[in-house]
């Protein structure tokens, strides 16, 4: 029986290319919350969405959404997915989109598609090859919202938007995630928005997940501590978890109670837990 | 939930629309101006049908690689079994559509006092057609369409010398058209081969539900 308290469950999921390789031993991410993905390109963020919407064949795990297997495609009609492109032909119009998905969803809701139309000022006649990104961005949210999906999965949807409209989206996420049912699942390299939107946060490098913890709790984990070269041998390297020199000093992540007495920290934000992180792994 | 898929086919198909409908009459003038030769001007509008019914395969699967939708189309709550079989449908649809094209023209022929034609004229297209797109879908689904544009020219290639060359004996036998697909028509007409006719249909539509199943089995292993 699985944890139907999970919006999405993965267990020793395996994929492989000739250069990279996604190994993800078990992840949960609870319902009711905005779990943010991070890593870098080529982390394995996108080829773990791709895993949970059963895009890709992988060579070993099980993936279950909302407590069901991954590979039934009925799964799907609770799943709203917005990709980095709108991936409908550029001649159709949002009229369109609604005519197609309305025969696709058994949910599929024409007065709510319609208010987000409305409420993103998007024509409903205009092809979309003629929309900014913006408005490609909001349309593909909007199809992805009006079948009234328990889980939204968004794959580095709010990339190359400008913060206006980016605020504008993470509003509608938080206006999503009330009921408590509804869970976000979402990929960004822009960490402002997860600092911002996420509950959760999952970092993923080299294809292996290296946290995911509750975000203000990992915000409190750990501390950037400054220092000075000479201040820096008084500090047990094996309590460093990532650092940046430069002439003067460096800047060293270290886990909050590792921070030694008399020293000055500040809080980390993710970007820096992140970039430090990578960089240590990279050593 | 395949009728979403099925529109989203169609509607796609506008792409192509101004194409279609320049053939169309490019073809319908000509069987026009040659509907009282041998054969009439059904030639015309079997080329027309043949050349529509090959083209939209390929055009619906460029655009749809074009902008991704095959992505997308795995993501929504239909088997991918379905998505393949959406996809046959809708060019039998096609194939429908142009066959009524070819009996409108047949029609419009023989009201201005053209030769009408007989069943053999629609049946060619439509079992070259399903051959064809049989051949032509599992490629495209194996190597995307970029890749087997090549592949595509030459299983099309291919076929038009067998016609040709099947075209031209039967020419040598007896016929005295030198097009080839009047030619053909002619000849099964003269064969008034009702049985011939019925195994090559069964044949070719034997062949359509394989290439489906064939389909299906690349496509449901695609990465996406």
């Amino acid at each position: 029986m699985k944890d139907m308290a999970n919006a999405i469950e993965i267990k020793n999921l395996v994929k492989s290319y000739d250069d990279f390789t996604l190994s993800i031993e078990s992840l949960d991410i609870p319902k009711g919350c905005i779990m943010g993905l991070v890593g870098s390109n080529g982390a394995g963020k996108s080829t773990m969405i791709k895993s949970i919407l059963d895009l890709i064949r992988t060579e070993s795990g099980e993936i279950t959404v909302n407590g069901e297997s991954n590979k039934i495609p009925a799964v799907r009609e609770d799943i709203g997915v917005v990709f980095d492109e709108i991936k409908f032909p550029q001649i159709f119009t949002a009229g369109d989109v609604r005519t197609v998905l309305k025969g696709v969803y058994k949910n599929w809701d024409d007065a709510l598609y319609d208010q987000y139309i409305g409420q993103f000022k998007l024509p409903l006649k205009k092809k979309i090859k003629e929309f900014s990104r913006g408005m490609k961005m909001k349309l593909s949210l909007a199809a992805a919202l009006a079948h009234h999906p328990k889980l939204l999965i968004l794959d580095e949807a709010t990339s190359g938007i400008d913060p206006v409209v980016r605020d504008e989206i993470l509003d509608i996420f938080l206006d999503f995630i009330q009921d408590e049912e509804h869970t976000i699942l979402a990929s960004s390299h822009i960490i402002s928005d997860i600092e911002k939107a996420a509950d959760y946060v999952t970092f993923i490098n080299n294809g292996r997940i290296v946290f995911c913890e509750e975000k203000d709790a990992l915000m409190e984990k750990y501390r950037i501590v400054k220092c000075g070269n000479e201040e820096l041998d008084a500090i047990n390297a094996a309590d460093i978890v990532g650092r940046r020199t430069n002439t003067f000093g460096a800047e060293l992540l270290m886990l909050s109670e590792k921070v030694p007495e008399g020293f000055v920290s500040a809080k980390a934000g993710i970007e820096d837990i992140m970039l430090m992180i990578i960089k240590n792994e990279g050593r | 939930m395949m009728k979403g898929i099925i529109t989203k086919d169609l509607l796609g198909l506008r792409q192509v629309a101004l194409t279609m409908g320049l053939l169309m009459v490019f073809y319908l003038f000509l069987g026009f101006m040659g509907m009282n030769s041998s054969g009439g001007g059904m030639g015309y509008l079997s080329v027309m049908a043949l050349v529509i019914n090959v083209m939209v395969p390929l055009s619906c699967a460029g655009y749809d690689e074009q902008c991704g939708w095959d992505q997308f189309g795995a993501s929504l709550p239909v088997s991918r079994k379905q998505i393949v079989i959406c996809r046959y449908i809708v060019n039998l649809l096609v194939i429908a559509f142009t066959t009524l094209v070819m009996l409108a023209g047949n029609i419009l022929f023989a009201a201005f006092g053209g030769e009408a034609s007989g069943i053999a004229a629609y049946l060619l297209p439509i079992v070259f057609s399903l051959i064809y797109i049989a051949i032509m879908i599992p490629i495209i689904y194996q190597f995307g369409v970029q890749k087997s544009r090549f592949i595509v020219i030459a299983v099309m290639i291919l076929p038009s010398m067998l016609i040709a060359a099947f075209g031209m004996l039967m020419a040598n036998s007896g016929s005295e058209d030198s097009f080839l697909l009047t030619g053909i028509i002619d000849s099964l007409s003269a064969l008034s081969a009702v049985p011939v006719a019925t195994g090559v249909t069964v044949a070719a539509v034997c062949f359509y539900a394989l290439s489906i199943l064939v389909s299906i089995r690349i496509y449901s292993k695609k990465n996406f």
